[in-house]
């Protein structure tokens, strides 16, 4: 790794969308950020001028709005509702389907449906966003079995990262250790750089060789000590902007021991158990398998995204296990900061503030994890 | 049990089993005696469970109930509860049903070799129980002893019976049946499965405990041997919770850090007694 | 004819009393043995005996009017029966019916409750071992009243 990273280059937009040319030729589907609905989604991009040029976004706990910058950047906004989850982990995907012959002794057919769907190029990932997509390679990918479908998504990933520059209000990745400086995890590494009433400028680095690959076949200089700096004042400035934090010195005791807090009670009775936070969340993988009848004698296996928030999500014969809306965000919240650590050896949370913006009651994942530690009546070392 | 199952390249993907034999247990509890049509042996280890699914029925999680010795014949017993069991009792001799598994962590088997096993079963948490009965039978002197305790409601939802008395016959088990709810036409013994513990003996550094059944019988059955100086950790329970992918990747079956199937189904008690009594965790 | 001590102090409920206190329950005990459907003791009668079962079954049972002869309970090997003599009015609650053949050492009750009221530390030493098995017969009952494998709801 540490030959990657060490030249950096500056370059134009115009050789920002060359890269994005070469990796269509090279047969990627490049997707990216656009505006739609008054939002910022991810889609299918084909230029830059798909990119919402000059637009950022105000977001607080509960809203979320976009707004005119009075410059033209290409990444001048933070999260947005989509996360780059979908395309890993589409929403609905398809399994298999089943053919049962009208012959009643022939046994049924199944046939795997392994599509082959060209290699997807992601555009302007944040360092949050990146670490997202490692956790959930972890999740899907680690096995002992690993999900095929998302294994053929992530195999042949070509990841085009961004460092974020301009954090919204409801961020807190620095306190989660994810950002906002991406560190790892991507193939091309790009920080926009403001150039006054001029068009903004980019410095690029690689993080593979593929990365390698396609820095040598653009125009390009050498990053001079005055880029450096700019580049490190961006940073420093997105840093800055970022006020909510979470502590994780002893998170997943301090939540463990908390499971019968009275505070679970008082988050309850504003939660709608609406399932947002779980949906907008770039880590969250619940899913559940359905069987959709299609026509006569054949059935279709598809994989969902689900939610620990709805009811039925814990049915057993018995009944639900978590009946109350108190142990359904407990369960989602406790999982995020605590038993995934157990599970998958890291945190479930990577500080992107989706959960915050689009609850619609506004819940605060890090006002709520602070109240819990500062009343917990057992003390967690720190 | 050598042949530990590969993990396929898309574990999604069951395959078709016909059924053999449908044989009814009591009103509400069927099994399904299936043949894999690849003809291909199906190996599994005691306390590891199947998704099965009727065709378009949906899927859902049993545990296996057949011998491990052999592999040409999986049953399964299924107590009718939900759409996907009801749909599964609808199929009948020559119908096919799709099976993907094994899955999950069964009885510590290898820890109990040449030790005194104690079964606790409760209503429908006698079918995993079966394949170890089975190891018994094939391979005696396997355990020094094996007791089964078994409770259930009433005398007619009592399971296996013909199979239990006949293994008591054979002295390869010693069975305390205990029902629940009485009834005029039940002589044996009344009271909740837990009542028969106290009037067995059993050398402590010897004997271990395994156990299926409602949550809450295993927990005072878990107490009700400690109180008996058993070691915390020679008592095991196999858990039930939704599981709907079976290999750690949907969610749903999460008990805090536990996935219940692949870390379970079976658990040491030592590892999950502080979370069993957490509400709606 | 009075069970030896040695024999009496093998049973579970005796084990590790000291060997004055196994003589003194020696001298009034019996050793019995009763066939199948027969009563140890009659709900309503007089409580005047303690049981300890060596061997066998016996169900606790009540008449209810409607329902017939209902079993409450069994109590098996190891166990004690009936401990109503132990307090006023000294009558049974339910009724003991023998289901498999019972061995049993039988003490008169009045006896033992007089011998505990005179010498406490004896009195101790058997209400210390009954207590265990009453907890156990209650958690038991608990447990049976939250009809645990009840249909799923």
């Amino acid at each position: 790794m540490a030959r990657f990273g060490s030249n950096k280059f500056k370059i134009t937009k115009r050789e920002l969308q060359s890269i994005l040319d070469a990796l269509k030729r090279k047969g990627f589907k490049t997707i990216g950020p656009t505006v739609s609905k008054d939002a910022i989604v991810y889609e299918e991009i084909d230029s830059l001028n798909d990119l919402p040029i000059g637009i950022g976004d105000e977001q607080e706990a509960g809203s979320y709005r976009l707004k005119k910058r009075t410059d033209a950047t290409l990444f001048g906004f933070a999260s947005s509702p989509h996360s780059w989850k979908q395309f890993l982990f589409p929403a609905q995907e398809k399994i298999f389907s089943i053919h049962q012959p009208t012959e009643k002794t022939s046994p049924p057919l199944i046939d795997p449906s392994v599509r082959q769907d060209p290699p997807l190029a992601f555009i302007g990932v944040r360092s949050c966003d990146l670490q997202a997509i490692a956790i959930q390679n972890r999740v899907f990918l680690e096995g002992p079995y690993s999900h095929a479908g998302y294994k053929s998504k992530a195999k042949g990933l070509f990841i085009l990262a961004v460092n974020c520059a301009y954090p919204s209000a409801t961020c807190f990745c620095s306190s989660m250790g994810t950002g906002p400086r991406a560190k790892s995890g991507f193939d091309l590494l790009v920080t926009e750089i403001l150039n006054g009433q001029k068009e903004p400028f980019y410095l690029i680095e690689a993080g593979s060789s593929q990365g390698e690959e396609i820095i040598a076949q653009i125009e390009k200089t050498d990053a001079t000590e005055e880029d450096l700096k700019k580049e490190k004042d961006v940073i420093q400035n997105a840093e800055k902007q970022i006020h909510r934090r979470i502590e994780t010195q002893g998170i997943k005791e301090l939540f463990y021991n908390n499971l019968q807090h009275p505070r679970w009670e008082e988050i309850a009775q504003r939660c709608l158990s609406c399932a947002n936070c779980t949906f907008v969340c770039p880590t969250c993988f619940c899913s559940t398998l359905i069987d959709i009848p299609k026509k006569a004698q054949e059935i279709e296996r598809w994989m969902v995204w689900d939610s620990c928030f709805t009811l039925n999500f814990t049915h057993t014969p018995a009944g639900s296990v978590r009946k109350s809306v108190l142990s359904r965000y407990r369960q989602w919240m406790t999982h995020k900061l605590a038993s995934w650590i157990d599970q998958f050896g890291i945190s479930g949370c990577v500080g992107c503030g989706r959960c915050i913006t689009w609850c619609p009651v506004g819940i605060d994942i890090t006002e709520e994890a602070e109240i819990i530690r500062k009343t917990s009546p057992v003390k967690t070392p720190s | 049990m050598d042949h530990l199952p590969d993990f396929p390249e898309n574990p999604f993907i069951p395959k078709p089993f016909v059924i053999e034999e449908k044989k009814r247990e009591s009103p509400s509890v069927f099994s399904l005696y299936l043949r894999p049509i690849d003809q291909l042996p199906f190996y599994f280890l005691p306390g590891q469970f199947n998704m099965l699914s009727a065709i378009g029925g949906g899927e859902a999680a049993i545990s296996i109930a057949s011998d491990p010795t052999n592999p040409h014949i999986l049953i399964h017993t299924l107590r009718i509860v939900g759409n996907v069991t009801k749909a599964l009792s609808k199929l009948d001799k020559n119908d096919f049903v799709l099976v993907r598994g094994p899955y999950g962590r069964g009885w510590p088997i290898d820890l109990v070799k040449r030790k005194t096993l104690i079964l606790v079963a409760g209503g429908i948490g006698l079918p995993p129980l079966l394949p170890l009965l089975y190891i018994a039978q094939k391979n005696k002197g396997y355990f020094k002893n094996l007791i089964l305790l078994y409770g259930a409601r009433t005398k007619d939802d009592l399971l296996f019976m013909p199979l239990l008395y006949k293994l008591k016959a054979e002295q390869i088990i010693t069975l305390h049946v205990s029902v629940d709810r009485p009834s005029r036409d039940w002589k044996g013994q009344f009271g909740t499965v837990t009542a028969l513990i106290p009037s067995i003996s059993f050398d402590n550094k010897e004997t271990f405990v395994f156990s299926c059944g409602p949550e809450i019988m295993m927990r005072f059955m878990a107490r009700a041997f400690i109180q008996k100086n058993l070691p915390k950790e020679h008592i095991f329970f196999s858990m039930e919770r939704n599981m709907k992918c079976a290999i750690g990747i949907c969610g749903h079956c999460q008990l805090s850090p536990f996935f219940i199937c692949k870390d379970g189904p079976v658990f040491p008690y030592e590892k999950i007694e502080h979370l069993l009594t957490v509400e709606e965790l | 004819m009075n069970p030896s001590p040695s024999l009496l102090c093998e049973h579970p409920f005796l084990k590790g009393m000291s060997e004055p206190f196994i003589h003194k329950l020696s001298a009034i005990a019996t050793h019995l043995s009763f066939k199948a459907q027969s009563y140890l003791f009659v709900e309503g009668q007089k409580a005047d005996k303690f049981f300890l079962l060596q061997k066998g079954l016996v169900a606790l049972e009540t008449y209810f009017p409607e329902r017939g002869i209902l079993v409450i309970q069994t109590v098996g090997i190891g166990h004690v029966v009936g401990w109503s003599w132990i307090c006023p009015p000294f009558l049974w609650h339910f009724s003991a019916r023998v289901i498999d053949p019972v061995d049993a050492f039988v003490f008169d009750a009045t006896c033992l409750r007089q011998m505990m009221e005179e010498d406490p530390s004896f009195g101790y030493e058997i209400i210390k071992r009954i207590i265990p098995l009453m907890l156990e017969r209650l958690q038991a009952t608990r447990l049976q009243f939250l009809d645990i494998y009840g249909p799923p709801s």
